[in-house]
Order: structure tokens, then sequence, then C-alpha cells
């Protein structure tokens, strides 16, 4: 078979009936027209597109949050030679910040039964985590927003995610003494209903808890689980983020988002990863749910178990004798970090550049993690 | 949106369908994961369809918006290992015929990298020169060019693997 001959066979492949709904298309996009004439009313910097994951993410944020200023956020970002100060996210009076450190957990979790924390996403103006069971069916989503976000949910149309308020929820009994709210909820992409709580933790600041179920839903009820999770939930500065390696950081750019991601390999043999990503200094989004119109290169390290095999893509080069996989975005090489597997994404990068990076990588003893990664 | 630019936009996403479904069927791997790609895509070509349709070549403003959709998706999905089975990493039967054929070919072109598989399926499915496949991903078009040739090589390279049929291909 030739080049012409694989190329037909992809022609010739039959697809199934579509599942595309251009009225669902037209429906939502003029939702969004609303949702962006309101946003860019208020002064939003961004607009949300049709996400893979429907989770409650930053829309818009409110006066106080210094926008302007590129060199907001953690690390001491230097662009062209010149070094930018860092700045320590503005806390006001009422101790509800604007911005969260992404070096910094605020999220505690108090019992929570079969679950456990899959992954953790620290960012500028939100963080989530992600509980699951053993099975991985059972699935509980906590996002907390800083002060000033804008819900944002994919409705039970299964649509794209829009601006939500969330005092037009169902009220219910109260977390931690404040007044919640059961939402409408649904999982965009795989289109499962979830029971979604949500609350105020402080001033004009959201958190909310999502439980899914993907499997005949047999097991504990959804409002039962989230509530579950949402009584046992504490939102304060829980301390900081222990990072497995320290690394330099990219020019131009800054720590937009840190991910501590654990799970176990189909074999029962433990996962772990560790990411930090790096965003362009001038981007104030920092959200990775925004539309490419919005969104500006990011560049991703982590630190990871991974083994030939476990991602895509096959071994196809060596690095510094160690096996390493080329792709096109950067380059993941296994065993590099004391055993353990340097991955570094880095869209539009030399191969040159790509090398620099993972050789400033720095690992740390796994008895040894630090708080302080940005070198 | 004026009555009249929806009802063009709904002219134009409706005779694009069927080629929009099968180049995302390809870089997604799947039909209904495919689906979801031209939901998402054609949701963003609405809220942007005032200066898309002023756009000198809207197919390739349609398919930028389609890859980046599928890149962003292909991001995050990276960052997460692969813990279940998956139809690529099923053993491939060993006869071969055109179905099978394909399926072989789909699970080669789901191992190429992201950006691999974007430029072949653009080059070649959606039949966008070198150029326009250039501006479609933010690169050159020797990088079009390169990428197109190593994602070729390596899907002659996967399928004569998982056909153990070395040199099937050339």
């Amino acid at each position: 078979m030739n080049d012409e001959q694989i190329l037909t066979a992809f022609r010739e492949d039959a697809l199934p009936p579509s599942e595309v709904d251009v009225s669902r298309a037209v429906r939502i996009g003029r939702r969004h027209g609303r949702v962006r004439a309101l946003a860019a009313g208020a002064g939003a910097v961004a607009v949300l597109a049709a996400g893979a994951i429907a989770v409650p993410t930053v829309l818009a944020h409110s006066a106080g949050r210094n926008t302007s200023d590129p060199a907001t956020g953690v690390g001491a970002p230097y662009c062209n030679g010149a070094p930018l100060p860092a700045i320590q996210p503005t806390t006001p009076p009422d101790a509800t910040p604007t911005e969260f450190n992404p070096l910094r957990y605020w999220l505690h979790f108090g019992d929570t039964g079969a679950l456990t924390v899959q992954s953790y996403t620290t960012a500028r103006f939100w963080q989530q985590a992600t509980l699951t069971d053993r099975s991985g069916q059972t699935t509980v989503d906590v996002v907390v927003q800083a002060r000033g976000g804008q819900p944002v949910f994919a409705d039970e149309s299964g649509g794209a995610p829009h601006a939500v308020d969330p005092t037009t929820g169902t009220p219910t009994d109260e977390v931690g003494g404040h007044p919640a709210f059961w939402l409408p909820g649904h999982q965009a992409l795989h289109q499962y209903q979830v029971a979604r709580l949500g609350w105020q933790w402080g001033s004009n600041a959201w958190v909310f808890v999502a439980a899914t179920d993907t499997s005949s839903g047999t097991g504990t009820p959804l409002p039962a689980l989230a509530r579950s999770i949402a009584d046992g939930l504490r939102v304060l500065d829980a301390g900081p983020v222990p990072v497995p390696f320290s690394v330099k950081v990219p020019g131009c750019t800054r720590l937009a988002l840190t991910t501590h991601y654990r799970a176990t390999r189909d074999d029962g043999t433990p996962y772990e990863q560790f990411d930090l990503t790096f965003g362009d200094v001038t981007d104030d989004t920092d959200n990775p749910l925004l539309s490419p119109a919005s969104m500006t290169p990011m560049i991703t390290v982590s630190v990871s178990d991974a083994r030939p095999g476990d991602k895509p893509g096959s071994v196809d080069s060596t690095f510094d004798g160690h096996a390493a996989t080329r792709t096109s975005a950067g380059m993941i090489v296994y065993g590099a970090a004391d055993g353990r597997a340097i991955d570094v994404s880095a869209p539009g990068w030399t191969t040159e550049q790509v090398d620099s990076l993972v050789r400033a990588v720095h690992p740390r003893p796994v008895v040894d993690w630090t708080e302080n990664p940005l070198e | 949106m004026k009555a009249e630019q929806e009802r063009d936009f709904v002219a134009y996403v409706t005779g694009r369908m069927p080629v929009l479904r099968r180049v995302a069927t390809q870089l997604a791997g799947d039909a209904h994961r495919g689906d979801d790609l031209v939901q998402q895509a054609i949701t963003k070509l609405y809220t942007h369809w005032r200066r898309a349709s002023r756009a000198e070549n809207l197919d390739a403003y349609v398919y930028r918006i389609l890859v980046r959709v599928f890149l962003d998706e292909r991001r995050h999905s990276w960052a997460r290992v692969r813990l279940a089975d998956s139809p690529a990493d099923r053993a491939a039967p060993r006869a071969v015929d055109d179905v099978e054929n394909r399926l072989l070919l789909r699970a080669a072109l789901a191992q190429l990298p992201p950006r691999q598989r974007a430029a072949v399926v653009l080059r070649f499915l959606a039949d966008r020169s070198v150029e326009e496949a250039a501006e479609i991903l933010g690169v050159t078009p020797g990088t079009v060019k390169s990428q197109t040739a190593d994602g070729l090589a390596s899907l002659r390279r996967l399928f004569a693997a998982s056909t153990d049929r070395p040199g099937v291909l050339s």
C-alpha cells in the first residue's frame, strides 16, 4: 500500500450518522454573544469557549485586580534580560483574595470516605481538585474561585459552558454557615449529569462541589455525596505546594498553574506526575479553557513516573543516555530525574531550546520536595 | 447577529459538515469525539462569524478553529497518563482487508504526535495546500512539509509493525 492508497482509505472511511447539531451551535453561540457583550461591558478580559470539561472558571474579574500589570503573579519572571519584580497577590481587608498564589493550596478536605484526591490544580484565579473512587467511575470536582470570579458552567442541555448566577439555583441547607444552592449541572464532553452544590466561602467568592457517576448509578446518591464532601471542606490558606523539582522560570513567562496528579495504572502500579505550567507575562487569563483566540502558548515542565508506553508516542531517540520521545511540542525523557521522567511541552520552541529546558530541571528527592521550585 | 448572517452561517456549516466531520474524526481518532470537536468548532465559528465571513479564506479560518480545538484537547489530555485500554493499544488483526486496513491506519494515525497528525490530515484529507496548512497550524511551510513527510513515514512504519509485514506500505 502506498501513500495515496493510505490516504484514499481514510477518505473512503464511512462515518456514522452525525451527532453535530447546528441549531445547538447557533443557540449557544447566541448566548455566548450575549455573555461576551456583558463581559466586555464589565471590562472582562476573556471569553470562555466550549471546554472539554465543564468546570466553573473565571470569565471576568472585578475591580481591584490589577489586570494591567504584566508582572503580577508568582516567581521572578524576566523578559529580554530585564527582570520584572514579583508582586504578591493582593489581599483585601476581608482576607478573601482576588488572586491565589499558585504555590499555596486553598482547599482542605475533611473525611472523603472512599474517595481520594486524584489531581489538584492551582492557578491564579481558581483551584480545582478531582477526587475519585477506586473504580474511577465516581468523581467529585471541587473548584474554589478567588474573589470576583464569575462561575461558568455547562447546563443540562449539554451545551458550551456559560456564565451562571449561582443565587438563581435551588436554595438548600447551609454549608459552613453560608447559604448554599444546588445548581444545574452537566459534564459537557461525556454527557453525564452532575450534582453541583455551590456556596460563597468569602466575599463574592464561590466554591463548588460537583459529584458525577459514570457507572449505572448504584452507589451513593450524587447529592448526598456532594453534600458529604462539602460539609468536610474548608477553604483557607492550607499551606505550600511541595514540588518534586525546581526549574529556572522560562524567559518572558510566569508560573500560571501547578498540577499534582496521582493514579493507578491498569497493571496496578502507582503513577504520579507533577506539572509546573508557565504562561506569557503579558497574558492575564491563565485559563486553559479559554477560546483559542484568547490563548497564549504555555510551557509545561513535568516530572512523573511515566515509562515508555504510558503516554502517546514511541521512544524515538536518546537524550543524555536516556530513552526519549520527541513530540511536536517538546520531549519526554524517561528516567532522567532520579529514575523519573522529565516531560517538557513548549510549543514553538526549537529542539535546542527544549533540550536546554530539560537540562534546567533539577529533581528533588522523594522525601524532600521543595516549596520554592522557581529558580 | 442579523438573520441574514445567521442563514449564511447555517448554509456554510451545513455544506461543509461532511468534510469537517471527516477531518475531525481523523484528528480525534473516532467519529464520536470527532463530532464533539466539530460541535465545539462551529460554536466558536458562530461567535466569530462576522469576522470569519469576511476572511479571505473562510475554509482555512474554520480549519484553524477545528485544529486548535483538537490541539487544546490533546494538550490537556497529554498531561494524563494513558490508564485505560484504547483501540490503538489492542492487538491488531493479522489478516488485512480494506476494512481492517482502515482500522489499522486509523490506529496508526492516532499514534502520531498531535501536530504531525494535524499536518497530515490537513494536507491529505482536507486537501489544504502547504501554505494553507502552515497558516492554519501557525508554522512555516517548511515545517508542514517535514511534519507531513515524517507523519507519512510514521504511518508506514506503524502500519507495517501492526500487520507484522515489513514493507507492506512501501
